[in-house]
């Protein structure tokens, strides 16, 4: 289950400064614009997963879980190492490894399940 | 049919040459998979229980590692890139002996490449080459130099070996 409501007041700490859940959602999008423009175009999966911009949205936790199911939702993308590394879980068949449309799927429906999402 | 992003920007030797978009961009398959044959998978060595790489082929960002891995599905190490009757090439990209990218060649002599997550491009093989400031602010798309050609009969169908 989730462990931090995102639609209430949060207070995390990124560079030393306490942070609100809208400072962090509007950094989240900044970092994920970033990502995909500069990691878009490589075809191995390390450069993507440890480009900064991807670390830092792991650095944010499970508050930033619903925003990237909103985006692996609405735009797809490679977040599934983001998503096991914050939750621990990895919901996607070992047949369907590497098929994408599947591995979405299973994560949206696990992230449903779990009350990550609705 | 459309790229994401600019490719030209992120592939400076694109610009001088002639080249095609030949698919939408999509994040379902990737260069490796592409030259194999497939455009429903992605392939990588690198994160085991998420994505798909055969069983039998070492788990290795070197070029040595991925032409083991091709090897499984038919094809051999050849010294060059020119077009030859009856055979499917492919060209293996390397930076600092690191594997980049592969692309496959079409039956006319000209190259075809998965960008990643972006668009396929029907290419001219040199143009995908780094430029010595190609993106510097990160090194996405910096295919590096051609390092490997590798061949198999043509038609020959992609069999999963794992």
């Amino acid at each position: 289950m989730p462990t931090d409501d995102a639609s209430a007041p949060h207070t995390a700490t990124l560079s030393g400064k306490p942070t609100t859940t809208d400072d962090l959602r509007a950094e989240f999008l900044t970092l994920a614009a970033q990502w995909r423009e500069e990691t878009t175009g490589y075809s191995l999966i390390t450069p993507k997963i440890s480009h900064p911009a991807y670390l830092r949205i792991i650095g944010m936790g499970p508050v930033a879980v619903p925003w990237i199911l909103e985006e692996l939702k609405e735009r797809g993308g490679h977040w599934f190492v983001a998503l096991r590394s914050i939750t621990g879980a990895n919901p996607v068949l070992r047949k369907d490894r590497g098929r994408i449309p599947k591995m979405r799927e299973a994560w949206l429906a696990w992230a449903r399940e779990d009350g990550w999402i609705d | 049919m459309a790229c994401l992003g600019n490719i030209e920007r992120r592939l400076p030797g694109l610009e001088a040459s002639e080249y095609q978009i030949t698919s939408d961009a999509t994040d379902e398959y990737n260069c490796v998979a592409w030259a194999v044959g497939e455009d429903d998978r992605w392939w990588s060595h690198e994160v085991d229980d998420e994505y798909f790489w055969p069983d039998r082929a070492p788990r290795s960002e070197g070029v040595e590692s991925y032409q083991a891995m091709f090897a499984l599905y038919g094809f051999a190490e050849r010294d060059n890139g020119d077009l030859e009757r009856g055979v499917e090439k492919i060209a293996l990209f390397a930076d600092e002996g690191r594997f980049t990218h592969v692309a496959r060649q079409l039956d006319s002599g000209r190259w075809t490449s998965k960008l990643g997550e972006d668009c396929d491009i029907e290419h001219e093989l040199e143009a995908l080459r780094s430029w010595p400031d190609t993106w510097p602010r990160y090194r996405a798309y910096r295919y590096g130099e051609i390092v490997a050609y590798m061949q198999r009969p043509l038609r020959q169908d992609a069999r999963e070996n794992g």
